[in-house]
């Protein structure tokens, strides 16, 4: 199923999300375990706090989204219909860095550790110029 | 890697991961019940299995594993 690397910014059909919840602007597909994605931050996001900061709750939503956006592109890849994908858990989540203000883009990494029928496990690191900034591990249900 | 280091490498991964007492870790104990695993946490069984062991245990394999000597006779058949 492997193609070339790959960059999406039709990022509506891979994900169900809309603006002003859609936290992903462009999501990079390199192969079946691994993909990228961005997202530039802009002054009117919903998951900025008071201070004009992202919260954690943000680039989690982030990751999310990335993931599913993967798995979405997997599955347009195979020719299935896409599903909608929900967070099941999330595990060994560290801050590592200072989040990002708007303006900064989020650059994420996700990888698949493991999938077990509609459940997929995977590992992510979001970074702000090449500074991660959070690490944890995720898993996403698909309906 | 032999098996019986192997098993010993098994027990205390899922002990640590699943926070099990490394005793109730027995061959014929069933996987689900003694590690108190749901559709959720399989993933997490077959993620650290895949990382520590380098075997992918299939969707469709799994109705098979059922024990924890299962699970040792399947991943060292395929290291």
């Amino acid at each position: 199923m492997s193609s070339p690397a790959c960059k999406v910014t039709d990022i509506a059909s891979l994900i169900p999300q809309r603006s002003p919840i859609q936290m992903v602007d462009r999501y990079i597909f390199e192969d079946e375990l691994n993909c990228q994605s961005e997202l530039t931050i802009n002054e009117d996001n919903l998951f900025l706090d008071e201070l004009g900061y992202m919260s954690v709750e943000g680039v989690l939503e982030h990751i999310a989204q990335t993931s599913a956006a993967h798995i979405g592109y997997l599955h347009r890849l195979a020719g299935k219909t896409i599903s909608l994908g929900y967070i099941g858990d999330i595990k060994r989540c560290a801050v590592t860095g200072q989040m990002p203000a708007a303006g900064a883009t989020l650059r994420t990494r996700v990888s698949v550790v493991s999938q077990v029928g509609n459940v997929t496990l995977v590992s992510a690191e979001a970074a702000v110029n090449d500074s991660p900034i959070l690490s944890c591990r995720m898993k996403v249900a698909e309906d | 890697m032999e098996k019986d280091e192997m098993i010993k490498k098994m027990v205390a991964i899922l002990a640590d991961e699943f926070e099990v007492e490394a005793e109730v870790i027995q061959p014929e104990a069933n996987i689900k019940e003694t590690m108190h695993l749901d559709s959720l946490s399989l993933v997490d069984m077959v993620g650290l299995v895949n990382e520590e062991f380098g075997v992918e245990i299939k969707t469709p394999d799994l109705p098979t594993i059922k024990t924890f000597a299962d699970l040792y006779d399947y991943v060292f058949t395929r290291m």
